[in-house]
């Protein structure tokens, strides 16, 4: 079943995410589509990705061609257009 | 018929050959020792999976049968790790080297972990591989191969749960290197 999600509505779901993959990392931490993935999230090359399969698991899409991916927004732009697909 | 390697002569000691994919975690104490560790395991098919960057920096490695290699990208792209998985269940096994010396100093790279996600998906058991040049000349290694480590399967999937992991996979290195 599909709805339209907003940016907001998936921040908050990739908080809820990032929280199960590493639970220090979202910790005080709130985050904005501007936010980077690696100073932002406060993820290393482990969390990253551990976060990106959560995400792909979560969202059901591969981050396959995702080379320019480098902040919270490039990625919900990312999974909307694999969504669209 | 035997075919030639182009990096002969190097002993494994304590290899199992029952032709189950595994991921083989080895040290390399020269930059050589990678295309030695994989033509030595390369009976068994082996993929080489390793770093983008290294690929691209390291001449040796341009020798390689592309398509034993999966190079890894940085950053969220999983492609590297879809390959490595399909390749897993496939039949083939893997070869890591988690600690790029070029990166040796770096606290949190230095030992990446990311193998740990691999086998926790695969369901491929750990093999540390300990490597010890014996020759120079042709660089020939004396491998000794660990036991067989499967990561706790049970525990929550977190980043400090592969960090621990792949700990308890870089001790076992360490105790085979003093062994």
């Amino acid at each position: 079943m599909c709805k339209q999600t907003t940016a907001p509505d998936m921040i908050s779901e990739l908080t809820v995410i990032l929280k199960s993959v590493s639970p220090a990392s979202a910790q005080n931490r709130v985050f904005t589509e501007k936010s980077s993935l690696k100073d932002g999230l406060g993820l290393d090359v482990t969390g990253l990705i551990l976060f990106a399969v959560a995400v792909e698991d979560n969202y059901d899409i591969r981050f396959n061609d995702a080379d320019n991916i480098e902040t919270v927004g490039d990625m919900i732009e990312y999974i909307l257009t694999e969504k669209g697909r | 018929m035997r075919k030639k390697s182009r990096c002969p002569c190097s002993i494994f000691d304590g290899m199992i050959s029952d032709g189950k994919p595994r991921i083989y975690i080895a040290n390399h104490t020269s930059s050589r020792d990678v295309a030695a560790v994989l033509s030595a395991l390369n009976k068994g098919g082996t993929c080489l999976l390793i770093s983008e960057k290294r690929c691209a920096e390291d001449q040796r490695l341009r020798y390689i049968n592309k398509k034993r290699v999966i190079t890894a990208a940085g950053g969220v792209n999983t492609k590297w790790l879809h390959d490595a998985l399909k390749r897993l269940k496939g039949g083939e096994s893997l070869l890591i080297f988690p600690d790029d010396e070029r990166r040796a100093n770096d606290a949190d790279d230095g030992f990446n972990p990311a193998f740990v996600l691999l086998s926790l998906l695969s369901g491929a058991e750990i093999v540390p591989l300990y490597s010890r040049p014996r020759q120079t000349v042709f660089h020939c290694l004396n491998i000794k191969a660990g036991e067989p480590i499967l990561p706790d399967s049970t525990a929550a999937l977190t980043a400090d749960m592969l960090k621990k992991e792949g700990e308890r996979v870089r001790s076992a290195l360490s105790a085979l290197a003093e062994a």
